[in-house]
């Protein structure tokens, strides 16, 4: 048969590699930050940019969509070039691909620590950048389908099947998830309110984690594990059977995250029984790679890409497991809001993607640039310092979030709170937090000696921008053995499948949510937010209050005890976007409103320690100098009411009167203890918002059988 | 050497099957009605204790199956532990032996990558179709058969619970109301009640009681009425308006206990 000679295009795939391992050190340094500022507060810098509100979004998505995210491409460009034989559909698509994903992270990494965020974990971006990253989606889409269906080779191999249902889901959850309404360029509100908007966000967040750093990731382990391993794959009918189980089951399990929330109850049940059917899902993947190393143990000894494959796979079999064991309803009331799920996410990013990533890093460099690696007592060193920094920061986390969560429980035997100060429990995590951050700087460390070996590695070596080969042409025979097969040489036929597969979970989710009104019940004593206190919301959403402090009392006696009244689903119908939380470093808000005076919260957020000694919280002076932009008030009232929010025809023209009028009685509530302060600080919004928080259905009595 | 493997392997499918059982149990001890706080705890330990009791088991269980005395009795246990071990690999672990390996890989390569026509592990199997059953089973409970309690139903029975044990230690006398707390004036529980003070009431009320966000308590005046009695409910039921917070939930209402010694604090600033 004759060959035909073509090239594979490297500079791409090293462009990729160069971004991977610098944005890598980028959003691995924020986190140390951030790590460090959770017991120095003084590490916020004192200034708005870099308070911990800003920063820790700025730090999620640095590692997921600018470190993980360039990996995942730069591993995909490889070896979907190798698997199809082929070269990329487009040098340019690529280049733009490259270029605008570039930019979409400068542009992140400007707006997050500006405050512009739409509050929405890992999906903070405002509505410019994400119409952007569409847009650079759909040319990596066409880009990656392209290729494929020009390929050479007749089936597609499995990693294939991984990287074509990441990238439609992919878009499919950034498209649902980011619908929102901008009320100027850089301010939008999402469509959603509340529970939906709550069960449309994790239905993302958990995705998100499934479809960017889980499926793509086997994807590239499918490829080199077996290339390093120089072995075959354990079981095609494993690869097969758990492919398809896991995209289908995976999006179902959303509604986890918000066990014990305002969520129906079938909701939240639904989110527990797929999640632990995902267990085997899961491992499947895991089981594929390990058995794949069966004989080749005596090379895991030799090779640190291996060990660093081996160590992935493994965190990844311990985080999916632990996933399910989290979505039971009585783990679930310990773990949830605390630090064992920050725990539990970092043995995935960690151990999984990071040391994946440094396992094809340290593989494919050298080969890119036609040369053995520089150092491999390095790499290795590299190795166990990783593994020391992941137990060294997974350990304190683990026994923080336990201790924590059970002080948060405590009763005495009179039946009163055993912890009531929340800081008494804060305090006690202190040198857990010490212990965290010297993890992370571990684990730091090995990744900059990664720099440094790769560097010397690229160094020494020759780079070449086009790697000649060549192939015979793809055969045009259609014939299959088994149906998967067939399904294998049609690419577009399974695209359209995966898209449906992953459909499902999420319409059977959302639409009775949206369309039953039972699911949300009414209460007629909730009113829309007043314009004062709109705008206070958007400072606390513009200042991240919500990294820290959850508005969601769970139903449990400690909760209620603690903080009021449980949450009900009818509170939130008007909270564009819904600001629950997910994690509670300082105490919930939900019932915050009217529980201090005016003059608790000036002095509070001015100093936190003068107030609450021992208090981690940064100050906000900013907040006392800045003025409230009141230009913006009128289209907020409008885009409230386009989104249902029943304000009053003609309200927006009166608005800011209104705020005036509320933002005055604070003042001069203030005034009586001597506070001389304008009425158009920002501040004034903001205690205006904590003032109303939760009192809508204040002093209603809880229900009892 | 093959021998070791397939046995850690039957030991980690063994421990595995452990993990799998007792959080199974745990995920139906959800309908006790026991207060959830307690019962969580039990469970969190016996899933603990069940792993260990597990694992303890099966190190003592694998050096056991090696201990056999004459020669003849150790071909004979190894051929019955081959044999054994044969059935649990065949039948569950699902591994075949690596030389088979040949007559497995299937034709086509991608880019050098080989695949194996293995049979999917059957233990992988009954862990799949094992979690399908138990979730189907789980939705059951909660939503078809409603034998399991949602979250709400565990929050009252959790606070009748409470309110239960609460009515029996009012009856007994266990707590000081606004009615029988009487003022304290000696040295020790004055300092107690300072300790209180400082630790939960300088944030508003100031260091020296002088006042900041909460009023001055060292003057003459009383605004919510002076004397042990006043001052009493006063921080018992707070002064929501005001700022004030209700302390009932938060101080110990037993008899001599912290709220007490507070009151003493407070009211013994100024003259009652």
């Amino acid at each position: 048969m004759e060959m035909e000679k073509f090239s594979y295009d490297n500079r791409i795939v090293r462009n990729f590699a160069i971004a991977t391992v610098l944005w890598g050190v980028v959003g691995m340094l924020v986190g140390l930050i951030v790590a460090t500022q959770l017991f120095a507060p003084v590490m916020n810098f004192a200034n708005q940019y870099t308070s911990f509100g800003r920063i820790r979004p700025l730090h999620t998505n640095a590692v997921i969509f600018a470190f993980v995210g360039n990996a995942i491409f730069m591993g995909i460009y490889y070896s979907l070039q190798r698997l199809c034989k082929a070269r990329m559909f487009s040098d340019l698509l690529s280049k733009i691909h490259f270029w605008g994903w570039q930019l979409i992270i400068v542009c992140a990494a400007v707006t997050l620590p500006l405050g512009f965020t739409t509050s929405k974990e890992y999906a903070e971006l405002e509505w410019p950048i994400d119409i952007l990253i569409a847009l650079v989606w759909v040319v990596f889409a066409i880009n990656m389908f392209g290729t494929i269906f020009k390929r050479r080779e007749k089936h597609m191999y499995v990693a294939i099947w991984f990287y074509i249902a990441s990238v439609v889901t992919i878009a499919v959850l950034h498209i649902v998830n980011s619908i929102e309404l901008p009320v100027s360029f850089l301010k939008s509100y999402p469509v959603y309110a509340g529970v939906q908007d709550a069960l449309v966000q994790w239905w993302y967040g958990h995705n998100a984690v499934a479809f960017f750093l889980t499926t793509p990731y086997l994807g590239l382990m499918y490829y080199f594990l077996p290339k390093a391993a120089n072995r075959p794959i354990y079981s095609y009918r494993l690869s097969i059977l758990h492919f398809w189980s896991l995209i289908f089951i995976y999006i179902w399990a959303g509604p986890h995250h918000l066990l014990y929330t305002a969520l129906p109850d079938w909701a939240q049940s639904l989110g527990t029984a797929f999640s632990i059917m995902l267990i085997a899902p899961s491992w499947g993947g895991m089981i594929n790679g390990l058995l794949t190393l069966r004989g080749a143990w005596d090379k895991v000894r030799e090779s640190p890409v291996l060990k660093f494959m081996v160590v992935a796979v493994t965190a990844y079999g311990m985080a999916t497991f632990e996933g399910p064991m989290l979505s039971l309803k009585n783990v679930n009331a310990i773990a949830h809001f605390t630090d064992w799920i920050v725990a539990h996410v970092h043995v995935g990013a960690l151990g999984w993607n990071g040391f994946l990533t440094f396992g094809i890093l340290y593989w494919l460099i050298p080969r890119l640039y036609r040369t053995d690696l520089y150092s491999n007592k390095l790499a290795n060193f590299h190795f166990w310092i990783g593994t020391l920094g992941i137990v060294f920061y997974a350990v304190p986390m683990y026994w923080g979030g336990i201790t924590q969560s059970l002080m948060w429980k405590q009763f005495t035997p009179e039946g009163i709170l055993q912890y009531p100060n929340f800081l008494e429990t804060v305090v006690k995590l202190i040198p857990l937090y010490i212990t965290r951050a010297i993890g992370g700087t571990l684990y730091f460390a090995g990744v900059l000696v990664m720099v440094y070996n790769l560097v010397k590695t690229a160094k020494q070596g020759q780079f070449e921008d086009n790697e000649a080969t060549e192939a015979p042409p793809m055969i045009g025979d259609h014939s299959a053995q088994t149906k998967h097969k067939w399904l294998e040489s049609r690419p577009g036929k399974f695209a359209l499948l995966s898209a449906v597969v992953i459909l499902i979970g999420g319409l059977v989710q959302m639409i009775p949510t949206f369309l039953i009104k039972s699911n949300i019940p009414t209460i007629s004593s909730v009113k829309p937010y007043t314009p004062l206190e709109l705008q206070g919301r958007d400072i606390y959403i513009r200042e991240g209050c919500n990294n820290c402090h959850s508005q969601m009392i769970r139903p449990f006696r400690s909760e209620t005890e603690r903080y009021g009244e449980y949450s009900k689903a009818g509170e939130f119908v008007y909270d564009h976007p819904f600001l629950w939380g997910s994690k509670r470093t300082g105490p919930d808000l939900q019932r915050e409103g009217k529980k201090y005076p005016n003059l608790w919260h000036f002095y509070h957020m001015a100093d936190p320690r003068a107030i609450s000694p021992g208090s981690i919280m940064p100050a906000y002076d900013w907040l006392f100098t800045q003025e409230l932009n009141t230009g913006s008030t009128e289209s907020k009232i409008n885009g409230m009411r386009t989104l249902g929010v029943p304000y009053a025809d003609g309200f927006e023209k009166s608005a800011n009167e209104e705020l005036m009028k509320q933002a005055n009685e604070i003042t001069q509530d203030l005034a009586k203890n001597d506070i001389r302060v304008e009425s158009n600080k920002e501040i004034i919004a903001l205690i205006a918002y904590l003032q109303r928080l939760g009192t809508d259905i204040k002093g209603e009595s809880p229900v009892i059988k | 050497m093959n021998l070791k493997i397939k046995n850690t392997l039957k030991f980690l499918f063994l421990t595995f099957a452990a993990v799998m059982i007792s959080s199974a149990s745990a995920l139906f001890a959800q309908t006790v009605t026991e207060p959830v706080q307690a019962e969580m705890n039990m469970n969190t330990y016996y899933i603990i204790m069940f792993v260990i009791f597990f694992l303890l088991l099966n190190l003592i269980f694998i050096p056991l199956m090696k201990s056999p005395k004459t020669a003849e009795e150790i071909s004979a246990s190894a051929i019955a532990q081959k044999k054994l071990i044969g059935v649990l690999t065949g039948k569950i672990i699902g591994l075949q032996p690596i030389e088979a390996e040949k007559s497995l890989l299937l034709d086509e390569d991608y880019d050098g990558i080989q695949e194996l026509d293995n049979n999917i592990p059957p233990w992988f199997n009954i862990l799949f179709y094992g979690t399908v059953i138990i979730a189907i089973i789980y939705m059951l409970n909660f939503h078809v058969f409603k034998t399991g309690k949602l979250p709400f139903q565990e929050y009252n029975d959790e606070v009748f619970a409470a309110q239960l044990q609460r009515d029996e230690l009012i009856k007994s006398g266990a707590f000081i109301n606004e009615t029988t707390v009487e003022l304290l004036n000696d040295p020790e529980s004055l300092s107690a009640g300072k300790q209180i003070f400082l630790a939960n009431c300088v944030p508003c009320h100031g260091e020296n009681a002088g006042g900041t966000v909460g009023p001055n308590l060292t003057d003459q005046f009383w605004i919510h009425g002076g004397g042990i009695k006043n001052v009493f409910k006063t921080i018992k039921y707070g002064v929501p308006v005001k700022g004030m917070i209700a302390w009932q939930n938060q101080f110990n209402p037993k008899k001599n206990a912290a709220g007490w010694k507070l009151c003493t604090f407070a009211s013994g600033n100024k003259s009652c």
